[in-house]
């Protein structure tokens, strides 16, 4: 009995001992996807981009089950650019969470999907120049006494892994207890079930769900803004040098802004068209 | 990319709060799912055919959905017909809930296989049906169904990991919200693969002591 249990006992340690090993060899081997270019991208004859399929109105999938919105729009101009045909597109829905590891493993050639620049990102992935900005705010419902993010303290705030909202309420209110979600209509369910006081994200998606949910109000002061890129692997610069060309192209164009205008049903299109001019305009 | 171990150890903190969730959740679901199983497992052979039919019922539903569905529909659907608990506390109901059904299974393949002979005697001794359960069928079905049984306690801690969906902040929930912010996957991802793979070693061989202990001489 007593050496049955001395040989397993043998067997674990070398079980561990494989697997710590299978873990070092592992460590040492770099993993990156093969680069693409630009002219492999032409010859394909697509190109697929990582949407959003979840955050209106700058991408959402609709009911027939096509991605549309105001970024969808500019992935169309850009395939138009590229093959002379705004449907060469093949869409593949993103979130905030896997849109790195979609571009980084290869099922994408580029994220454009309300990615706002940050240093962590800029570490693993290039941007292209800005095309939009945006800020932090938080959703509360109507009448509630937060009125400022300073108001989070100690409370319970609703967040989206790996945003900037999470990010910025982490330095800024360190004492506010974040639960955290995956998807936006998980974190939007959780404010209406009054799992938390607050939902801190994106003030413009924040504006779009005012419109559909006019029990919810915008309030706060703009924390953590942020501009917003086209996401490339790192190195592929023939690629992000096309798609920094095609959004002067598009600026110019007034591709952008008409766009931009069809799609925003908030209040502050103004503002934004003027962040825009400012951006493009440097 | 490369291997980033200093990632690892600026993570701890959180991740051991992280592993103290997955052995709580984990814990909890044995003891809760196991000691449910022993009252619901006589219910669910009972004579009474409604009763029967209830427990049947019950373990057809929830051995037949994903246990993702189950946690999601605990902690978004109920709150809608007003009942709203915290997400520890969905993701262990539903955890509970779900290997209950499976252990009342594994319960009543384990009293079915105590031969009828055992019953007899127990009742030629002048035990009542509730005596017979507790001196003798529960504690063969116990011992028969105990392999069977562990499986179930190993596939519960694994899959406490899906309660991070729901925002519980246990292992995989720590890899995943440090993997948003850092983009560490190899790093965060070997490590809890590894604490997993500890964790589990852990379990079986505790286990496999009380196996042991409690096997079958036949």
């Amino acid at each position: 009995m007593k050496e049955k249990g001395n040989e397993e006992g043998k067997k674990m340690r070398k079980f561990f001992v494989l697997s710590f090993t299978l873990l070092m060899v592992f460590s040492f081997i770099s993993i990156a996807a093969e680069a693409k270019t630009l002219e492999e991208i032409k010859r394909a004859g697509k190109i697929v981009i990582g949407a959003k399929g979840d955050y209106p109105p700058w991408g959402v999938i609709n009911a027939q089950g096509k991605f549309e919105g105001w970024e969808i729009d500019l992935c169309n101009k850009l395939s138009e650019y590229l093959f002379g045909d705004p449907t060469r597109v093949e869409y593949v829905a993103v979130t905030g969470g896997n849109r790195i590891p979609f571009l980084n493993s290869g099922k994408i050639d580029i994220i454009w999907a309300t990615m706002g620049y940050t240093e962590e990102r800029a570490k693993v992935v290039d941007f292209s120049t800005p095309y939009f900005s945006s800020g932090v705010q938080l959703l509360v419902k109507k009448g509630s006494p937060i009125k400022s993010i300073k108001d989070l303290r100690g409370k319970t705030v609703i967040t989206i892994k790996g945003t900037t909202g999470a990010q910025g309420l982490e330095k800024l209110v360190p004492d506010a207890n974040q639960i955290k979600f995956d998807k936006t209509s998980e974190a939007l369910q959780a404010l209406r079930d009054d799992r938390g006081v607050a939902f801190a994200q994106d003030d413009i998606l924040l504006y779009e769900l005012v419109h559909d949910y006019p029990d919810y109000t915008v309030v706060g002061e703009v924390f953590n803004p942020t501009d917003w890129g086209v996401g490339f692997r790192k190195g592929e610069n023939d690629i992000r040098e096309y798609v920094n060309q095609s959004l002067k192209r598009m600026y110019r164009e007034k591709v952008l802004q008409e766009s931009l205008k069809k799609w925003w049903k908030g209040i502050e299109l103004d503002e934004y068209l003027k962040r825009i001019d400012a951006m493009f305009q440097k | 990319m490369n291997f980033d171990f200093e990632v690892i150890v600026r993570a701890i903190p959180y991740l051991r709060r992280g592993v103290f969730n997955t052995l709580l959740l984990t814990v909890l679901g044995i003891v809760l799912s196991s000691v449910f199983a022993l009252i619901c497992t006589p219910l669910r052979m009972s004579k009474n055919r409604l009763l029967r039919g209830c427990f049947s019922f019950y373990i057809d539903i929830f051995r037949n959905t994903p246990i993702v569905a189950q946690i999601f529909y605990l902690y978004f659907a109920l709150p809608l017909i007003g009942i709203k608990v915290s997400a520890f506390a969905c993701g262990l109901i539903a955890l509970v809930l779900h290997y209950n059904a499976y252990n009342i299974e594994v319960l009543r393949s384990g009293m079915e296989a105590v031969p009828e002979g055992l019953h007899e005697a127990g009742m030629a001794l002048g035990f009542t049906h509730l005596q017979r359960l507790r001196l003798v069928v529960v504690p063969l079905a116990l011992r028969i169904g105990l392999p069977a049984l562990v499986n179930n306690y190993v596939s519960l801690l694994k899959n406490t990991a899906l309660v991070s969906i729901i925002g519980v902040v246990e292992l995989t929930f720590v890899a995943q919200d440090i993997i948003a912010d850092k983009f560490t996957y190899l790093e965060m991802y070997s490590t809890i693969a590894l604490v997993y793979l500890c964790l589990i070693f852990g379990l079986t061989w505790l286990l496999r002591k009380v196996e042991k202990q409690y096997t079958l001489v036949t």
